[in-house]
């Protein structure tokens, strides 16, 4: 009897891991893009404005934050974990040594590292544009803070990491066993009926007032709970399921 | 240790039973075919071996371990069928770097060789190939791997002639240079007997028979005679087939369940012929009814 491999698990998924951040590359460089897209659109009037004005002076405040940066990067996350969770992705594991969670924890770390690599994306829009904005010299020019904190950039990390981890897990659970599907069907439904009929249930402020650390500790601990579901799923899945 | 134990495996899709109580066990380095007619339950059973799928009852043992999902018998398995798609940012080359890094037997050189054999440009993607040039690539592919257990499900799909004889002999060489246990699922199975030495006939989701080639050819035989004569073995034999033309008759019968000599066939003026293993199979998943003929008449 020949002898087995035995690899282990840890390098497979070291091994996933290189090559899905090496072939899933166009989502960063779509990010980059959008980043590119919405700087343009507001580098004129900024991300909020604010006026005032008494006799003849007019004095008109425009805003760059980070904001609307970190806001896009959130959405492409959500839609990037979705693509990765696609049948189209998922389907091209199988041609390599692969398990479905195995596949599902190496496309989770390579979520995480792509949140990693969004945020510096982030930061360095945010810089071009004050650089943008500084050799223009149209307006009077205050800058708030020129270092970001690094408590921002986790909160940044934590809530990217967190909307990627949703998006992988809302297509696990699509791909998934069909008691997993309706489960997850279920829970929209109720969500839906509880976000039009009680409203003033979903109340966001008292954890927008929270410190940046502690937000971006539950954004962790809630992509966490969503990586966990997602390699929970992908281990129950068949693969004509997908 | 055997490869391969099923007990009492059965798979259902909602109320279409693909599989139903197969118990079987491969074990040993050899060539084994997997034959059955289309829906036979061929395709489910090699993605229970490949762990791709659970099924529904029953155990599948794959070197000692539950197949699904496990990734220590996926290091050792490779399924190749007409669904396996890579990147559509890799180019073959890509492929092939790819797959060396995952697999320790990995035989690069053999797959430059035989792909430019086949006249295969390794610039261009997977989901360029034409469908012939997708099946030899996929052969390749499975073969140079040389996992303990190779899985091939119809792997020559779509290769001419000429091509498929090539590569039945290269399934042959590389099972020779690395000896390891190959299931092939196909429907040429007149091509390729020459290289198998068991088969695993499927039909209707149970296993028929589990035998060697030899065993196989052997299980039935085809008589022709008076119609009289014929008609007094039928009296006693299970028939699997039954041709009449004017006086004469040919039926298919289990050659072990036959108690006549070939000096009293002779006597009775019944020739007997052996059958191909292809005929074989073919007569033993043969249902009442399900002639074509009939549907003409």
């Amino acid at each position: 009897m020949q002898s087995l491999t035995k690899l282990s698990p840890i390098l497979i998924i070291k091994k996933q891991v290189k090559w899905k951040a090496k072939l899933y590359i166009s989502a960063l460089s779509s990010l980059v893009i959008l980043q590119i897209i919405f700087t343009l659109l507001f580098f004129n009037h900024g991300n909020a404005s604010e006026g005032y004005g008494r006799g003849n002076v007019n004095v008109q405040f425009f805003i760059y934050s980070l904001d609307v940066y970190v806001m896009v990067a959130m959405l492409w996350a959500f839609i990037t974990g979705l693509l990765f969770s696609t049948k189209a992705y998922r389907r091209d594991d199988l041609a390599i040594i692969s398990s479905q969670a195995s596949s599902a924890i190496a496309t989770i770390l390579v979520v995480i590292l792509y949140s990693m690599i969004a945020v510096m994306i982030i930061a360095a829009s945010y810089y071009i544009q004050l650089i943008g904005l500084f050799l223009r010299q149209k307006d009077a020019f205050i800058i708030d803070q020129l270092i970001i904190s690094p408590s921002i950039l986790l909160v940044c990390f934590g809530s990217i990491c967190l909307f990627g981890a949703v998006g992988l897990l809302v297509g696990y659970c699509f791909q998934g066993p069909i008691i997993v599907k309706l489960a997850t069907i279920l829970f929209f439904i109720v969500s839906l009926f509880v976000l039009i009929v009680y409203p003033e249930f979903i109340n966001l402020q008292s954890f927008i007032l929270l410190s940046n650390l502690k937000i971006s500790i539950c954004c962790f601990l809630l992509a966490i709970l969503c990586f966990g579901l997602t390699i929970w799923i992908a281990h129950q899945s068949e693969v004509s399921a997908l | 240790m055997k490869v391969i134990r099923c007990e009492q495996l059965s798979k259902s899709y909602g109320h279409r039973q693909a599989l139903q109580q197969v118990t079987c066990a491969i074990d040993g380095q050899k060539i084994v075919g997997i034959i059955g007619r289309n829906g036979a339950g061929k395709s489910t059973l090699l993605h229970i071996f490949s762990g791709h799928i659970k099924a529904t009852n029953g155990t599948c043992q794959l070197f000692d371990q539950n197949p699904f999902n496990n990734i220590r018998t996926a290091a050792n398995t490779i399924l190749i069928d007409d669904q396996l798609s890579f990147s559509n940012y890799l180019s073959l080359s890509d492929i092939l770097t790819m797959a060396a890094d995952f697999y320790p037997n990995w035989q690069n050189d053999l797959a430059y060789r035989l792909l430019q054999y086949a006249e295969i440009d390794l610039a261009v993607k997977h989901q360029q190939l034409s469908k012939g040039h997708r099946a030899i690539f996929n052969v390749v592919y499975g073969l140079v791997a040389r996992c303990a257990f190779t899985i091939l499900d119809e792997p020559m799909n779509g290769m001419d002639e000429a091509i498929r004889q090539d590569f039945y002999r290269v399934i042959l060489k590389e099972y020779i240079a690395f000896p390891r246990t190959i299931l092939i699922a196909s429907h040429h199975l007149q091509e390729m007997e020459t290289i198998l030495e068991e088969i695993l006939l499927l039909h209707k989701g149970k296993i028929i028979t589990h035998a060697t080639i030899d065993e196989l050819r052997e299980q039935l035989i085809s008589l022709t005679g008076p119609n009289e004569e014929i008609d007094v073995l039928c009296a006693y034999l299970p028939i699997y087939a039954r041709k009449t033309m004017a006086n004469l008759s040919s039926i298919i019968v289990d050659a072990y369940q036959l108690k006549l000599s070939h000096e009293e066939l002779q006597a009775r003026g019944i020739t007997q012929t052996a059958l191909s293993v292809s005929d074989v199979c073919k007569y033993l998943t043969y249902e009442e009814g399900s002639d074509i003929d009939a549907i003409f008449d």
